[in-house]
């Protein structure tokens, strides 16, 4: 991105942030509408809560877990089936239904098998699965066969075979796939945790929050989530694309 | 042991490419193989390589280890040239490594890859450049048959000259077929002819 790209879109953030804090001056009421200076100010502090950096903890490691199960899962069923068509269809009903299903329902539907402490786990696998599931499989199949014949005659296998003929015609796939479905595990994994309310949660302080009106706490820890979401994303990209590359 | 072919039948549709057709490749001889387009010399290569099946008939004696020039150039386009070579040789580490690496270099020059280019991604090079590294590439690998589609399309009348120099220099007695548009060329191998009508 360019640095004329990167001045145009900071003015477009302190545009709306702006409207933001107008809106709040005019609707005057904190408990509909804190400012985005009310929001930082209570950042300043928010961390001297009880449970805080726990309830980080609890949420991060729950749904980073179901994030890297899904991807794992994505990627070896993926590989299974490019080799076994068999494997794809009998996969078909599952991937469908998980992609069509609300996550809402799939959560209240959980909830009554798993606990709710497990629950953003589950819900992150759910819907990073698929995604990564499918994203693969485009990748596996849309491999040039005319290397795949060259690695046949040269007879390269193994590792060899993996790092130089075929992680790169699926990396693009697979990064790109790994992105989007950040994003949404943290989405997912939190609404889970807000009907769930598994103690100790970020999902249970936002729940906590929305109980009691402090809409300062209710934004604060939104913004955390947010920070928190967009920061493991660009991590764990930029390890995958690393590691894809080095390998 | 010589490459047997008998009674082959080839078809692609209705079409046969080879109809009752055998033939004998001679175990370290050179056969150049020219004919018009269509008239089978790709397809040939390509059931020696064990890519294609034929419809009818038998191929015997082709071994097990066989280097290969294809029709298109087939590298990995984001790896360097000494890369793209290495794959194909066995795997060995350390010092051993340095070696291999060296002599991968060496190849490369005689075709005439220069040294500061040697280890940048082969998708930044010429049509010419990559033709020769798929060439280092099959001549390099541990082969007992050599299969040769057109090595050297795209390559000006200059570096055409080293390379087949480099290509009977490399085939050190290995059964080679060439496939070949340019008389020039095809008399510069030395071997037997065979026109494909």
């Amino acid at each position: 991105m360019d640095y004329k790209q990167v001045l145009k879109k900071a003015g477009a953030v302190l545009i709306a942030l702006a409207f933001w804090q107008l809106a709040a001056m005019l609707i005057h009421q904190r408990i509909l509408l804190v400012s985005p200076i009310q929001v930082l100010l209570r950042l300043t502090t928010i961390w001297q809560t009880e449970g805080f950096f726990m309830s980080i903890w609890f949420t991060f490691y729950h749904i980073v877990a179901g994030y890297l199960l899904g991807v794992g899962f994505g990627i070896l069923l993926a590989v299974l089936a490019d080799r076994w068509s068999w494997i794809e269809t009998l996969l078909w009903p599952w991937v469908i239904t998980v992609k069509t299903v609300p996550v809402a329902s799939f959560v209240v539907i959980c909830l009554i098998w798993l606990s709710a402490k497990n629950l953003s786990s589950f819900i992150s696998f759910l819907i990073v699965f698929p995604i990564i599931y499918q994203n693969m499989l485009t990748g596996l199949r849309t491999r040039d066969p005319k290397l795949t014949e060259m690695a046949a005659v040269f007879r390269v296998r193994g590792l060899r075979r993996l790092t130089m003929i075929t992680l790169p015609q699926i990396r693009s796939y697979l990064v790109t796939a790994c992105s989007i479905t950040a994003g949404m595990a943290w989405k997912a994994g939190v609404a889970a945790e807000i009907i769930g309310t598994p103690n100790g949660s970020i999902g249970k302080m936002l729940y906590t929050s929305k109980m009691y009106l402090d809409t300062d706490d209710l934004l604060a820890w939104t913004v955390i989530i947010v920070i928190l979401s967009v920061g493991f994303e660009k991590l764990f990209v930029w390890l995958l694309k690393k590691l894809l590359r080095d390998s | 042991m010589n490459i047997e072919i008998s009674n082959l039948t080839k078809l692609y549709g209705d079409r046969g490419i080879f109809r009752d057709y055998s033939l004998t490749i001679k175990e370290h001889g050179i056969l150049v193989i020219m004919g018009s387009s269509g008239a089978g010399k790709t397809t040939l290569l390509r059931l020696l390589a064990g890519l294609d099946y034929q419809d009818a008939g038998t191929i015997k004696g082709i071994p097990e280890k066989i280097g290969m020039v294809f029709q298109e150039d087939r590298l990995c386009e984001e790896f360097s040239a000494v890369e793209n070579v290495r794959l194909v040789l066995p795997r060995v580490s350390g010092r051993e490594k340095g070696k291999i690496d060296q002599k991968i270099r060496e190849h490369l020059k005689k075709v005439g890859i220069p040294e500061d280019s040697q280890n940048q991604p082969v998708s930044g090079y010429s049509g010419g450049m990559k033709r020769r590294v798929a060439l280092v590439r099959a001549m390099m690998a541990d082969a007992e048959l050599l299969l040769l589609d057109e090595p050297c399309t795209g390559l000006d009348e200059d570096t055409k000259e080293q390379v087949m120099k480099y290509i009977l220099e490399q085939r050190r007695n290995r059964t080679m077929v060439v496939v070949t548009h340019s008389e020039e060329e095809a008399g510069g191998y030395g071997g037997e002819f065979l026109l494909l009508k």
